[in-house]
């Protein structure tokens, strides 16, 4: 499974530095393509970044025919927010649409191969994982927030993955 | 029911795992199940020859054999009943892709497309392919030693078929298991690549050395004398042909309580399938793709008794 959360965070992660190489965000001092797994950051790494896409894993999906045994599904949101770019934010609207037009563009094609990133070079694990496009949860404007995050566009946009475990169950 | 234990002997199972082996054409002799000897086989080493091709779904046997009746007497009644025109199927779904699996389901001649010369003419299974390297002394079933110069040619992830050169022969062709008949060489234009074509003695390298190419998995027939190698690069298999494959089977009820059932079919052949492949949604509208295979079993002679037999149903009680 950890296989397929790598290889998954990885293929964004190079679609993205390769479709907006200046959507980049400093973690821990490193100058970064700004998407981020949640659970790989240190415990109580403090507030989320603004236009930074942060992918959280959540709980397994069943697949529709139940004779499709040996595949797994996952699901996957990943949240993020902006302020916009000028000080009244005033653009955030578009700064929000233009990142829903980034995650579109990273999650096509909706497939890559697995790969063994615990090893350098990465190895091949010779299957494929895909997922759903991504579903648009709608945008918290965040006027009905209070304090920091007041003025904040955010949103959730949720999908489904699937992989061949590591394992045959 | 309830077995002298007391333990309760209705099978349970959430799956079938399938098994086959290749029935020797040249003797017709198909590989028969002992299930005294070969009964409790872990599932995961089955006993050679028998070989397990991944996942299958929708299992179902039926029987067509018809009962018929012998009446007698003034008001006609029945006074004995035969069997005729024995009749058994089995169908599957196959989860996983592969040469056998391709094979089986579709059941005739199965095309290894070869890496094919730039220039040759476009055909429907590969035209002309790059010439065949030769498979040299000192190789086993699971490394290829093809010398230094031509190990470069091959790389890791390839596929191979592996045979000899087609020799004008007439008769069944390919090592280990038969791909093809061949009436007449003309038929397949004397193309001293036809054998590589049908060939089940296929396997992908893992890794090449300075002169030689390991291999994923041992070779089905091993290296036979003047073996040569091509690349495969895709598999074939095609509505129509006249040659009919045969298998042994073996269907194993996973058993989780109440015993193991296992279902014998000495002798397999493909029949008559309206679905080819099956699509099972993962989600909407992704599916995943099945090979749906359709068999028709062909009798054999039980030698303890002579019988005519198309299958054996086989149940271990649980100890």
């Amino acid at each position: 499974m950890q296989f397929a959360k790598d290889s998954f965070y990885m293929t964004l992660r190079a679609r993205l530095a390769s479709r907006n190489p200046l959507r980049t965000v400093v973690v821990s001092g490193v100058t970064r393509p700004a998407i981020v797994v949640v659970e790989n950051e240190l415990p109580g790494s403090g507030e989320r970044l603004a236009n930074t896409f942060y992918i959280e894993w959540g709980e397994s999906v069943a697949v529709l025919d139940p004779q499709v045994q040996r595949v797994r599904g996952m699901m996957c949101r990943i949240g993020y927010f902006t302020c916009g770019s000028a000080e009244s934010g005033v653009d955030r609207g578009r700064m929000v649409g233009e990142m829903d037009s980034e995650l579109l563009a990273i999650c096509n094609p909706a497939h890559t191969g697995k790969q063994d990133y615990t090893q350098s070079p990465s190895v091949n694990l010779g299957t494929g994982m895909f997922w759903t496009y991504p579903k648009l949860g709608a945008v918290n404007a965040g006027e009905k927030r209070d304090g920091a995050a007041q003025g904040r566009m955010e949103r959730v946009a949720e999908m489904a993955m699937y992989f061949y475990p590591e394992v045959a169950a | 029911m309830r077995g002298a234990s007391g333990t309760t002997q209705q099978p349970v199972s959430r799956r079938v795992r399938a098994y086959f082996a290749a029935v020797e054409r040249a003797s017709d002799k198909p590989v028969i199940f002992d299930p005294a000897k070969q009964g409790a086989f872990p599932l995961d080493a089955p006993p050679s020859p028998w070989m397990e091709l991944g996942e299958i779904a929708n299992f179902k046997r039926s029987s067509g054999t018809q009962v018929g009746e012998m009446r007698a007497g003034a008001r006609g009644a029945v006074a004995g009943q035969y069997r005729a025109k024995l009749d058994a199927k089995v169908e599957c779904d196959f989860l996983e892709w592969g040469k056998l699996q391709m094979a089986l389901a579709g059941g005739s001649q199965h095309m290894n497309v070869l890496a094919e010369d730039p220039n040759a003419e476009a055909r429907a299974t590969g035209g002309r392919p790059l010439a065949a390297v030769a498979v040299l002394a000192g190789s086993s079933a699971g490394e290829l030693v093809v010398g230094s110069d031509a190990a470069g040619k091959f790389a890791a992830g390839d596929w191979l078929a592996v045979d000899a050169d087609y020799q004008q022969q007439t008769g069944y062709v390919g090592t280990g298991i038969a791909g093809a008949y061949v009436k007449d060489p003309a038929d397949v234009g004397r193309d001293v690549n036809y054998v590589r074509r049908v060939t089940f003695n296929v396997a992908r390298v893992a890794q090449t050395t300075e002169s030689s190419l390991m291999l994923e998995q041992a070779l089905r027939g091993g290296v036979p004398e003047g073996a040569a190698i091509q690349k495969v690069v895709a598999f074939t298999d095609r509505e129509g042909g006249s040659f009919f494959q045969e298998w042994s089977a073996l269907f194993v009820m996973e058993e989780e309580s109440g015993g193991r059932v296992c279902f014998h079919y000495p002798r397999l052949m493909a029949a008559a399938a309206v679905e080819r492949e099956r699509a099972m949604t993962i989600a909407t509208p992704m599916s995943a793709m099945a090979l749906h295979g359709v068999f028709t079993a062909l009798p054999h002679v039980d030698q303890n008794d002579g019988e005519p037999v198309l299958c054996y149903r086989n149940y271990f009680p649980f100890v």
